[in-house]
């Protein structure tokens, strides 16, 4: 045995610890295979919903809108999807002198904070008049850290995940924004049209200004860093903010689970 | 057939592979569960969550890393989840019980072995200490395999268990004379 009396200590704690002893293991297979098996049985909805038939009919008169150059050149403005729209050029109004530069920066907490409305799932589901649905992947994430539920002209949940080593800063960030609310992202550098579940989707990438409310009263001005992919389904319009790369950011996003 | 295979196998929807890989690993998950929650009914809960997650998880995971560590990783974060959920209702209860004037019950005590005692001592610590004493002493997990399970480096792993281990040291030293006494530690 060692004479260094820490080894020894440790040799000793290792000694006890393996001889601790658990309950019995329950065999899980069963009810791992029933819960996967229910899991399946649940389709995913298919029907178009109405607000793919305006998406639908707004594509044709934009088609033919873009036939005329005056128009096209306005028209490419900005993008929306659901309730985001994304400026593509300066657009009126403009950020406040109050606003935070341009440089990029991680995503501490406090930024992230900077939205009122500090709840919980469960009362931000009590709330709202949508399910609040999570991300199963990454698989290791589990429930958010934090939750936020504000009024942007209709309700927003923002779900927060921070990084678990480091509990200062966020992780992952996904709002869920409801009928009505409503949100401008002014001037991101990249915007990619892509597919989640096979809809339209955009994925940006920062830094750019977010701006939450109606074109009059403004809940909050924030900059944002890092990659967000936006999408719809049904009549939520969703946000995820995160580092992932784009296909990794598609795969979170279609794991969402009530 | 060696582990890559067998994740292989299981996503390509072979039961039998997955349910190998879940009898092979529903062990250390669940011990672990029960390590961090002390309650075995929320330990299996936790478990199966767990295996559920890392089942539509599968398809992503790099299967040239060993399952186990990234399957603890999951266990620790779901479990870490659960016990503020926790926290909270006891918060209520003692609430509840503080209004209504009734004492709470406390369980009499019981003759306790080594270590379950030194089990008690580790809860005392905060939930990152209390993690890797658990993976690299009451799990046996190797340094790398504990470093992949907290998502941290090797030397990291290291400088981690000195810290924790000398803050049990103190916890042990000056509450639990009886695993101090005829050297048990």
């Amino acid at each position: 045995m060692s004479t260094n009396p820490n080894e020894r200590w440790e040799t000793q704690l290792q000694t006890i610890a393996g001889d601790f002893t658990y309950p019995p293991t329950p065999d899980l297979t069963a009810a791992v295979t029933e819960a996967l098996a229910a899991d399946k049985r649940i389709p995913t909805p298919r029907r178009l919903q109405p607000v793919w038939v305006a998406l639908l009919v707004l594509l044709l008169i934009l088609v033919s809108a873009l036939s005329i150059p005056t128009v096209r050149a306005a028209v490419m403005e900005w993008l929306q999807i659901g309730t985001v729209r994304i400026w593509l050029a300066e657009p009126s109004p403009t950020p406040t002198a109050a606003s935070p530069s341009l440089a990029p920066t991680t995503t501490p907490m406090s930024s992230v904070l900077d939205v009122a409305g500090k709840s919980s799932l469960l009362a931000a589901q009590a709330q709202v008049n949508f399910p609040i649905r999570l991300p199963a992947l990454p698989a290791d994430l589990g429930e958010p850290d934090h939750v936020y539920l504000q009024q942007a002209e209709g309700d927003m949940v923002i779900l927060v995940w921070m990084q678990p080593e480091e509990p200062d800063q966020v992780r992952m960030s996904l709002h869920l924004l409801g009928p009505g609310a409503f949100v401008w992202k002014m001037q991101p550098p990249d915007v990619v049209e892509v597919q989640v579940s096979g809809t339209p989707a955009f994925w940006t990438q920062g830094p750019y200004y977010i701006k939450v409310g109606s074109g009059r009263t403004w809940g909050s001005v924030r900059l944002v860093d890092g990659h967000v992919l936006i999408w719809t389904e049904g009549n939520i319009t969703y946000r995820l903010e995160s580092d992932l790369a784009l296909a990794d950011g598609i795969r979170v996003a279609e794991s969402l689970r009530n | 057939m060696n582990e890559e295979e067998t994740i292989r196998r299981a996503c390509q929807g072979d039961e039998a592979a997955w349910l190998a890989l879940v009898r092979t690993y529903q062990t250390s998950i669940f011990r672990l569960a029960y390590l961090l929650l002390g309650d075995a009914d929320e330990a299996e809960d936790v478990a199966q969550d767990v295996l559920i997650r890392a089942y539509r998880g599968l398809d992503h995971f790099d299967r040239t890393r060993p399952l186990r560590p990234w399957l603890l990783q999951i266990t620790r974060n779901l479990a870490r989840n659960r016990r503020r959920a926790a926290r909270r209702y006891l918060a209520a209860v003692t609430r509840w019980w503080q209004a209504t004037g009734a004492a709470p019950v406390v369980p009499a005590p019981v003759v306790q072995r080594d270590a379950d005692l030194l089990w008690q001592a580790v809860r005392r610590l905060s939930e990152a200490d209390q993690a890797v004493i658990y993976l690299r002493y009451f799990l046996e997990l190797s340094v790398g395999e504990t470093a992949a399970a907290l998502g941290i480096a090797e030397g990291t792993v290291k400088s981690r268990l000195s810290r924790a281990l000398g803050r049990l040291r103190t916890v042990v030293e000056a509450d639990y004379p009886q695993l101090r006494e005829e050297g048990r530690l």
